[in-house]
C-alpha cells in the first residue's frame, strides 16, 4: 500500500481536543472522531510520517505487537482514505516531526468513529472546499477589514 | 387574523458597495407587516449614510466593532417583531421570501424556525470562478443552515439564546447545532428564496484556516454535549 499520506486539507476542516480527533467532510457535512490511538496516528499522518514509521511509532509506545500494529494502522489508513480525508503524498515528512512519547501505554484498536446525522446542516456555512484565497490588493479595490 | 411583524435584521460592516441592493430586497417584500434593521459593526464607510436614504423604512443601530454574531445580537436586541429574519448585506432575498415562510408558520403553528434553499451567485468581478464552481454540486440550490434563509420566532431565540459572540465564522452554524440538540421544531422548505453572494471579501474566505479550525471546535463541542444524552455515531 501507499507509504506516506497527507491530509486533505481543501475538504476537511480538523481539531484534536483532549486526544480526540474531530474532522469534518465539507463537502458532505459527515463528521468523523478518533480517540487516543487513533487521533496519535492522525497527527502522524499530518506531520507526514510514512504509514511502516507509524507502526513502528505505535509499537515505541503502546502495548501491542508489530504485526498487529500494522494491520491496525494500514486498515484506519485505508478507512481515512475511502472517506476522503487523506491522500497519498510524495512529500517528505516534517523535519525534526517525529514525536517525543511516552512508551509502554495499554493498546485500544484505533476506530474511525462516522457521524452522519448533521450532514444537512453543515452544508452551506462552511468554506468552499478547493475555494482559492484571493489577497485584497488584487480585489482592485480597498479591503473592508 | 393579524399577521405577525417579522424583523428584518442586516448585519453590516462596511458594505456600502452591496447594501442598498439588500435592503432594497427587502422592501420589496409581498410579506406585508416588516420592520428593517441595520446592525452596524462599527463601519467606517458610508453604511450608515447609505441607509440614511432610506428614512424611517430602515433603522439603523450601531457599536463598535464586535464581529459578525455580537452584531446580529444588537439587531436582535433593537427589534419588535414576534419573528426575526436576518439579510447578510451582500446577499439578496426573493420578493417572495417572508410571504412565504411566514405561511408555513401558519400552516404549523408548533413550528419555531423555517429555513429555505440558497444558491450562490457570484460577484461580476468573479466571472471565472463561477465558471470554474459550475459543475460544483454547490453551485446549485444547497439547503440554507444559514442566518440569511431563517425566520425564527424571538422565542426560540429566548429559549435557545441568542449567537455565540466569541465565535467569529461558525456562530449560526453553532447556533443550529444548539437548536437542534435542544429539540428545535424546524421546516427546511424546497424554495429557493435566498441568494448568496460570492465576491473577493467573503469573511469566510478571507481567513479560511482560521475558519475551519473554529468549525471543526463547534463541530467537537457540540458533539461531546451529544454524546453526554447517549448520542451513537452511525458507524465505525
Amino acid at each position: 500500500m501507499t507509504m506516506r499520506y497527507r491530509l486533505k486539507a481543501d475538504n476537511i476542516a480538523a481539531t484534536v481536543i483532549d486526544g480526540e480527533a474531530i474532522i469534518v467532510n465539507l463537502t458532505t457535512g459527515v463528521y468523523y472522531s478518533m480517540d487516543k490511538v487513533g487521533a496519535e496516528i492522525w497527527q502522524m499522518i499530518e506531520q507526514g510520517l510514512s504509514v511502516p514509521r507509524i507502526s513502528v511509532l505505535v509499537v515505541a509506545r503502546y502495548q501491542v505487537d508489530e504485526e498487529r500494529a500494522r494491520t491496525d494502522v494500514e486498515a484506519l489508513v485505508g478507512k481515512l482514505s475511502a472517506e476522503d480525508l487523506i491522500s497519498p503524498s510524495d512529500e517528505p515528512a516534517l523535519a525534526g516531526s517525529e514525536p517525543v512519547m511516552a512508551v509502554g501505554l495499554p493498546y485500544v484498536t484505533p476506530t474511525l468513529e462516522i457521524y452522519r446525522d448533521m450532514g444537512d446542516l453543515l452544508a452551506l456555512d462552511p468554506p468552499m472546499p478547493g475555494l482559492r484565497d484571493i489577497p485584497l490588493q488584487s480585489a482592485g479595490e480597498v479591503g473592508t477589514q | 387574523m393579524t399577521r405577525p411583524l417579522v424583523s428584518c435584521i442586516v448585519p453590516a460592516f462596511n458594505s456600502s458597495r452591496y447594501i442598498a441592493e439588500a435592503l432594497d430586497s427587502i422592501l420589496a417584500q409581498t410579506y406585508p407587516l416588516i420592520e428593517v434593521i441595520v446592525a452596524d459593526d462599527g463601519s467606517t464607510d458610508d453604511t450608515a449614510a447609505i441607509v440614511g436614504r432610506y428614512g424611517g423604512r430602515v433603522g439603523h443601530v450601531a457599536q463598535e466593532t464586535k464581529g459578525p454574531a455580537a452584531t446580529r445580537n444588537l439587531g436582535i436586541a433593537a427589534a419588535t417583531g414576534d419573528f426575526l429574519a436576518f439579510l447578510d448585506a451582500d446577499d439578496l432575498w426573493h420578493e417572495q421570501k417572508l410571504e412565504r415562510q411566514l405561511d408555513r408558520f401558519t400552516a404549523k403553528p408548533a413550528l419555531e424556525a423555517c429555513v429555505t434553499h440558497a444558491k450562490m451567485f457570484w460577484a461580476e468581478s468573479l466571472a471565472h470562478e463561477a465558471d470554474q464552481y459550475r459543475d460544483n454540486p454547490r453551485s446549485n440550490a444547497i439547503p440554507g443552515y444559514a442566518t440569511t434563509t431563517l425566520v425564527a420566532r424571538r422565542s426560540l431565540f429566548e429559549r435557545i439564546g441568542n449567537f455565540r459572540e466569541d465565535l467569529w465564522f461558525s456562530d449560526a452554524t453553532e447556533w443550529f447545532l444548539r437548536a437542534r440538540e435542544q429539540g428545535v421544531v424546524l421546516e427546511l422548505m424546497a424554495d429557493v428564496l435566498t441568494r448568496h453572494r460570492m465576491h473577493e471579501h467573503n469573511l469566510t474566505r478571507r481567513r479560511s484556516e482560521a475558519s475551519k479550525t473554529e468549525f471543526a471546535q463547534i463541530v467537537a463541542e457540540s458533539l461531546i454535549r451529544r454524546r453526554a444524552s447517549g448520542m451513537r455515531p452511525a458507524d465505525s
